[in-house]
C-alpha cells in the first residue's frame, strides 16, 4: 500500500531504480524498528514520509563525498508557456531528469521545490550554508531547463 | 515547514505538479531484498534473546549455588565454633589419638587390652580398671595418663573435669559405675550432643562434694561417627507439594509470551541412597505464541486456506512426568540432584486467538475447547536442583527445569518447550 507512495519519493532523491529500492528498503527497516515510538492518534503517511525523506538524506550525506559534479551545458533558454507539451511530460521522465542531477542539486531541489522547506531548514538539515542551498537551488534548476529544453527538441 | 508562496516559476510547478502523478507498480524483488533483512534481523532478535535467557538462568542458579554453599559453610564455622568452645579444654583433658605427643604423660597401665589400635576408643571398663589400680596406688584423682601400649588409654586429668568415656551413652553411665569413685559430682543430668562430642553431668550419689563434674564422651579417630552423615534417617518414600512459573514457547526456546504457573504433587521411591524413581501428577497453565508454520490446526479448519499470521495460545494441562533423580553431591543436611525423566501431557482446556495481518476481517479469529487430548512421552524434561533439609523428615527444594518436546501436543500439533523453577516441599516416610 505505501510502497508506492515511498518508492515516489525515493525515486526523487536517487540515481537509479535500484538505488531507490535501497533507500525504500532502509526506510522501511527503520518503520519496523521505531513502529512502537508511532503515535496512533496522528496520520501515518507524514510520519512515513518524513522517514523516507531523512533516510534519502542520510544516503546523500554518505555518497556526499564520493558525488561527482554534472555540469550540464550552459545553454540557458527560458522555457516558455508551452503548457501543452509540457503537460504531457510523464512522470517517469520527469524523474529521469531528476535523476540527471548531482545528489547536491538533486536533494536541495527535492527538500525545496517538492517537499517544501525553506532555505534556512534545508542549511540546517544538510549541515551547509544558506547561501549554498540556495545557489544549489539555482543550479538544479538551469541544468533541469538544459534537460528540458534537449527533451523537448 | 511548507513553503507556500505562489512565487514558484513554471518548471517548480511543473516539478511539484507531476511529483504528485506518480504512478509505480509494485516489484516483488524489491520486497524479497526487505524480507530477507527482515528475517535476519528476527533471527537476530531471537538469538539475543535466548543469551539474554541463558546469562539470567545461569547468574540465579550460580546465586543460589552461592547462597546455600555459603549458607552451608557458615553452618559448619558454626558447629566448630561450637564445638571448640564446649570441649574440655586442653590441659584439663588431653584426649589425644597421636601415641607420640609430647604433651600426654605416658605411664603403661597394664589392663586388657580390649582395643588394640591406636585412637581406639577406651571403654568404661578400661577406664574402671585403670582407675582403681590408680586408686590403689594412691591416686585420688581420675584415670591417669595417656599411653598407646596397644591396650587401652587412659587420660590425665586435672580438676574437676573429668574423664573421656567414649561410646557410652548417658544412660548407661552411672555414678557407681564411675572410675573415680571420688570425684567430686552433682546436678541434675545434662546431656548435650554434637559430633563426636558426648557431655553429660550426672548427680553424684556418693562422696561427700557435690560439685559437678562432667563426664566427656567423645569418639577417637577411626570410629564411624553416624552424626557425619546426613541427619536424615534413610527410607523409601517421599511425598512433595511443589509449585512455579511457567514459561512456554513453540519451536524454539525464545519468544515467550507471558508466564504461566504449574502445581502439584510429587512421589519419589528411593531406589539407593542417591537414586530414586521420581513421578507424580502437575497442573499448568501455560502461554504461547506461535508462528504460521508453528500452528498447524486440523484440515480445514482456516477459512478459505488463509492461516493466521500469529497464534496466541493459553492452555490449560495436566502433565504426569516420570524419571529418574541423582543426588550429585551430599552434604549434611542439604544435597545437590539432577533429575531427568518425561513428561505425558492431558489437555484439559485450549483457547486460541488467531492474528492476522492486512488482511479482511472475516476470517476465523479464534477457538477453544476442552479437548482432553493425551500425549504420552511427549516431551523429555531435565533439572537440576538443591535439596535442603528443615526438619528430620522434611525439606525444602528448589529445582529449574527445562522440557523439550519430543511429539507435538494441543489441537494446534505444537512443539512445546517449557522453562520454569519448582520450588516444593518435601516430606520423607
Amino acid at each position: 500500500m505505501f510502497y508506492a507512495y515511498g518508492m515516489s519519493i525515493t525515486l526523487r532523491y536517487a540515481d537509479s531504480r535500484d538505488h531507490a529500492a535501497e533507500i525504500l528498503n532502509d526506510a522501511f527497516m527503520k518503520v519496523f524498528a521505531n513502529i512502537k515510538d508511532y503515535d496512533m492518534e496522528r496520520p501515518f503517511k507524514p510520519w512515513l514520509r518524513r522517514i523516507i525523506i531523512n533516510t534519502a538524506i542520510n544516503h546523500f550525506r554518505k555518497y556526499q563525498s564520493n558525488g561527482q559534479q554534472v555540469e550540464l551545458s550552459n545553454a540557458i533558454t527560458k522555457i516558455g508557456n508551452e503548457e501543452s507539451v509540457i503537460s504531457s511530460i510523464s512522470y517517469q521522465e520527469i524523474i529521469e531528469m531528476v535523476q540527471q542531477l548531482s545528489p547536491a542539486y538533486r536533494t536541495v531541489f527535492n527538500l525545496h521545490v517538492i517537499e517544501g522547506f525553506k532555505h534556512e531548514e534545508i542549511a540546517k538539515i544538510l549541515g551547509i550554508a544558506v547561501g549554498t542551498s540556495k545557489s544549489n537551488l539555482h543550479k538544479a534548476k538551469r541544468n533541469l531547463q538544459s534537460i528540458l529544453e534537449k527533451n523537448l527538441i | 515547514m511548507p513553503d507556500n508562496s505562489n512565487s514558484k516559476d513554471p518548471l517548480e510547478r511543473l516539478f511539484e505538479k507531476k511529483a504528485r502523478d506518480y504512478n509505480i507498480s509494485f516489484n516483488e524483488a524489491d520486497w524479497e531484498k526487505l524480507e530477507g533483512r527482515l528475517n535476519l534481523l528476527d533471527k537476530e532478535i531471537a538469538t539475543r534473546r535466548k543469551l539474554v535467557w541463558i546469562a539470567a538462568a545461569s547468574l540465579l542458579m550460580f546465586s543460589l549455588l552461592g547462597y546455600f554453599t555459603y549458607q552451608n559453610y557458615t553452618g559448619i564455622k558454626q558447629l566448630s565454633r561450637q564445638l571448640n568452645n564446649e570441649a574440655i579444654p586442653n590441659e584439663q583433658l588431653d584426649i589425644s589419638t597421636k601415641s607420640d605427643s609430647s604433651t600426654e604423660e605416658s605411664t603403661p597401665v597394664s589392663g586388657e587390652g580390649q582395643n588394640q589400635n591406636k585412637g581406639t576408643a577406651a571403654t568404661l571398663d578400661s577406664f574402671r580398671d585403670a582407675a582403681n589400680t590408680s586408686a590403689n596406688s594412691g591416686n585420688s584423682k581420675i584415670a591417669g595418663q595417656s599411653s598407646n601400649n596397644g591396650g587401652y588409654r587412659q587420660q590425665k586429668y586435672k580438676g574437676n573435669h573429668s574423664l573421656a568415656v567414649s561410646g557410652m551413652t548417658p544412660n548407661e553411665l552411672t555414678v557407681s559405675a564411675l572410675p573415680c569413685q571420688r570425684c567430686p559430682v552433682s546436678g541434675a543430668p545434662l546431656i548435650d550432643s554434637h559430633p563426636g562430642l558426648t557431655l553429660l553431668r550426672e548427680q553424684a550419689k556418693q562422696g561427700k562434694d557435690e560439685t559437678p563434674v562432667f563426664i566427656a564422651g567423645q569418639e577417637f579417630a577411626g570410629i564411624n561417627n553416624s552424626h557425619s552423615n546426613s541427619s536424615r534417617p534413610f527410607s523409601r518414600f517421599s511425598f512433595g507439594l511443589l509449585a512455579g512459573p511457567d514459561l512456554s514457547t513453540v519451536g524454539s526456546v525464545s519468544d515467550f509470551y507471558s508466564p504461566g504457573y504449574t502445581f502439584g504433587l510429587r512421589a519419589e521411591f528411593n531406589l539407593t541412597s542417591r537414586l530414586s524413581i521420581v513421578t507424580g501428577i502437575q497442573q499448568s497453565r501455560v502461554y504461547y505464541t506461535a508462528g504460521n508454520s508453528e500452528y498447524k490446526p486440523p484440515a480445514g479448519f482456516w477459512t478459505n486456506g488463509i492461516t493466521a499470521d500469529e497464534t496466541i495460545g493459553n492452555c490449560l494441562l495436566l502433565d504426569i512426568p516420570l524419571g529418574f533423580k541423582y543426588n550429585v553431591k551430599q552434604y549434611s543436611g542439604s544435597r545437590f540432584y539432577a533429575t531427568a525423566g518425561l513428561s505425558s501431557y492431558i489437555m484439559l482446556h485450549e483457547d486460541y486467538r488467531f492474528q492476522y495481518y492486512g488482511r479482511e476481517s472475516e476470517l476465523v479469529e479464534g477457538w477453544s475447547g476442552t479437548t482432553g487430548t493425551r500425549h504420552w512421552l511427549s516431551n523429555a524434561s531435565f533439572s537440576m536442583g538443591y535439596e535442603f533439609d528443615i526438619q528430620k523428615n522434611w525439606s525444602l527444594r528448589a529445582e529449574p527445569y527445562l522440557k523439550i518436546p519430543i511429539s507435538e501436543v494441543g489441537w494446534g500439533n505444537v512443539n512445546l518447550y517449557s522453562l520454569g523453577s519448582f520450588i516444593s516441599l518435601s516430606y520423607k516416610l
